[in-house]
């Protein structure tokens, strides 16, 4: 028999009911809240997550400012300025549009480009009127959100508007290229311009070949936003300024390159040439230290001209050198030991007759015997073909290569590259070329080589960049670069002494310098026609010459395309050469070693 | 009994204790972490307005040096061109002539 205090004891030990359906509500919703964890933190955590960041981070694009250009001798040849675009908000604007465009239309009539190329005061005054209707229109639009009323204004229009204090109007800023030297050095800067997806990129030139270093990166910042998206924490700061192009300065000098544009477009008014190039080139460093070409373009209304003229010709324009290219030929047989100055033709007494063709002199003027230092003053092509012939083809056109002609220049600038070099070597071709003729090059490639006889036999590689600076202010300073020795410096010498011999008493000796020595010579030579042959009388006028030559400071090249008072490079290339040399030996503080001018006691 | 209680009332007094002490330094920590990154943002304002502010300047300079302002405001014609420069190779101060 069970008593009542053991069926008590027994009732208390054994759980009941109750408590069993506790316990298992108790896991029960304990699974429920597993689940549902389970179920937001893995199943919708991805997307919960992308939600939370959305409210309180904000991810922004910067881009970069893009890195200036400037002159080697420090000045800002392109630079940056924001300029602003003007836009109105028509919903939020509470003053009369008549009464807002009257106000605004005086301030921003000034930023206004056909009116400020207009010169007619009649027209000024209608396109002041246009100008007046349009953002009356515009603002008259009152179903649109947002409308543009104009752009490229400067900074002191904006604070002129700004405070006129308008609601509803605004401004949106960006940053545009600025070229406070206008269109000099185009064909070496280049242009920005935007691709297809709206970017800003550079073309041509060192903007083309450096787009790189010059653009700004983009950056993406994320920020912790408050309830109103400002940022709360701050992390906009790191590194605000590494995502800058970086700055590039250019061996050029202002000032040289003001004095060959302003000479060059006057020789070419002067001579009536088509197109005309300047180079003036360091020989011992390379360095290019300015370059002009006509025609040109204007880089900030880069789209008003031909593409064609974006191209830099020295880079890239192709012609037949002519006499110029005779240093070379000289250059080539003394360092061959073929000859020596003083060597005597004894091929030149008249036309040379290869295969079937009869080679002249340019004046059909035949010298027997000439030494070979006469030969290069009187630009004897038959003394040329002489060289050529005891140099063989083979040495020659190696040389010829040694000297960097068909070969890219390893320059900055957009379109450097190899260009074609003749594969076919037959006696009449070499006869030809060894006088410049049946091969091509381009002024850039024909200046660097007659540099390496300039500088001691050694070519050096072309530089138009002188040093990079990134944003941090570290500059990366571009050194000169020996390329190769292509001719010895004794050969390079005595080339040099016929180069002054050739042009003291050459066809352009009427020109000569009063006051220095200078080593050069004269080319002309014919443009090829497009159905084979040479078009009539059409030359390319060249004079490439350096002075002083014992230790030349500077090396010129002038070259004039179809000039048409004469057709010789003696009567317009050379004085032209020698015009912007009298100017340079001053800016360069070259002294006058020989003198036909005034002595002061 | 009274005893148990008071020692509930402690241990509760300093975990409240702690727990606000926590919420009053969390606060705090917060406010710092607010206050730094509006300094920074108002340091970043400033140092992009200066930034504005030195290209302008830059590009006013750029302006007003360039050859171009130069050709424009000055008057040319008042220069004489040096064709023949004047070389003074002979020097005789007046000392040594007295």
């Amino acid at each position: 028999m069970i008593s009542k205090y053991s069926k008590a004891c027994s009732k208390s030990t054994r759980p009941s009911i109750r408590n069993k359906i506790v316990i298992f509500g108790i896991y029960f919703s304990l699974l429920g809240i597993l689940s549902r964890l389970f179920y937001w933190q893995i199943i919708e955590g991805s997307w919960l997550k992308t939600a939370a960041n959305n409210q309180y981070r904000r991810t922004l694009t910067q881009q970069g400012k893009r890195g200036q250009i400037f002159t080697s001798d420090k000045y800002l040849l392109v630079g940056n300025i924001s300029k602003y675009r003007l836009v109105a908000y028509p919903q939020l604007i509470t003053k009369d549009s008549t009464e807002i465009s009257q106000l605004i239309n005086p301030i921003i009539i000034n930023d206004y480009e056909p009116y400020q190329e207009s010169t007619q005061s009649a027209q000024k005054e209608e396109l002041a009127k246009a100008l007046q209707q349009s953002i009356k229109q515009k603002l008259e639009k009152k179903e649109a959100k947002w409308v543009s009323l104009l752009q490229n204004l400067t900074e002191e229009t904006k604070n002129k508007i700004e405070e006129l204090d308008i609601k509803g109007l605004d401004f949106e800023d960006t940053l545009v290229r600025f070229y406070p030297e206008a269109s000099m050095a185009a064909h070496l800067t280049g242009f920005v311009a935007k691709d297809d997806q709206g970017q800003d990129v550079g073309y041509f030139g060192v903007e083309g070949a450096l787009n790189k270093e010059l653009s700004g990166k983009k950056r993406k910042i994320t920020l912790t936003t408050d309830a109103l998206g400002f940022s709360l924490l701050g992390q906009k700061s790191s590194a605000s300024n590494s995502n800058q192009g970086r700055d590039v300065v250019l061996t050029i000098r202002r000032d040289i390159q003001s004095l060959i544009e302003t000479e060059l477009k006057k020789g070419m008014e002067r001579y009536g040439a088509k197109a005309g190039e300047v180079l003036i080139i360091q020989p011992q460093t390379g360095k290019i230290l300015a370059l002009a070409a006509e025609p040109k373009y204007d880089q900030k209304k880069y789209y008003q001209y031909e593409p064609a003229l974006y191209k830099n010709p020295l880079l890239i324009d192709l012609f037949e050198p002519g006499s110029i290219m005779k240093t070379l030929t000289v250059a080539i047989g003394i360092d061959t030991q073929s000859i020596s100055p003083e060597t005597e033709c004894p091929r030149c007494d008249g036309p040379r007759t290869i295969g079937k063709y009869t080679v002249r002199t340019w004046n059909n003027e035949y010298h027997p015997q000439i030494n070979m230092s006469d030969a290069l003053a009187k630009s004897d092509n038959t003394a040329m073909i002489f060289i050529a012939e005891e140099v063989g083809a083979d040495i020659f056109k190696e040389y010829l290569q040694n000297f960097g002609i068909g070969e890219e220049l390893g320059v900055d600038l957009h379109g450097d590259d190899d260009t074609p070099f003749p594969s076919k070597w037959g006696p009449i071709e070499l006869a030809t070329r060894s006088f410049g003729q049946g091969i091509t090059t381009t002024s850039l490639q024909i200046s660097k080589a007659v540099a390496a006889i300039a500088n001691h036999g050694q070519l050096m590689q072309t530089q138009v960049i002188e040093s990079v600076i990134d944003p941090n202010g570290k500059k990366i300073v571009v050194k000169p670069k020996k390329i190769r020795q292509v001719i010895s410096d004794k050969t390079a010498q005595q080339v040099t002494e016929m180069m002054v011999h050739a042009a003291q008493s050459g066809e352009a000796q009427w020109t000569y310098s009063k006051t220095h020595t200078v080593a050069a010579k004269t080319g002309t030579s014919q443009i090829p026609a497009e159905d084979g042959g040479y078009k009539e009388d059409a030359t390319i006028a060249s004079f490439i010459g350096f002075s002083p030559p014992d230790n030349p400071q500077f090396l010129m090249l002038v070259k004039l395309v179809e000039p048409q008072s004469s057709p010789w490079a003696a009567e317009t290339a050379a004085p032209l050469w020698y015009k912007i040399a009298e100017k340079l030996f001053l800016s360069l503080n070259i002294p006058p070693d020989h003198q036909e001018s005034i002595g002061y006691n | 009994m009274l005893k148990k209680q008071q020692l509930y009332l402690a241990y509760y007094s300093v975990v409240g204790c702690l727990i606000l002490f926590q919420v009053i330094y969390t606060l705090y920590q917060t406010g710092l972490v607010v206050a730094h990154g509006r300094t920074q943002r108002a340091l970043e304002n400033t140092q992009q307005q200066l930034a504005k502010d030195k290209q302008l300047l830059q590009g006013t300079l750029a302006k007003e040096t360039s050859l171009l302002a130069f050709s424009k405001t000055d008057d040319l014609s008042n220069y004489q061109l040096i064709s023949n420069p004047i070389i003074v190779d002979k020097s005789i101060s007046l000392a040594a002539a007295n």
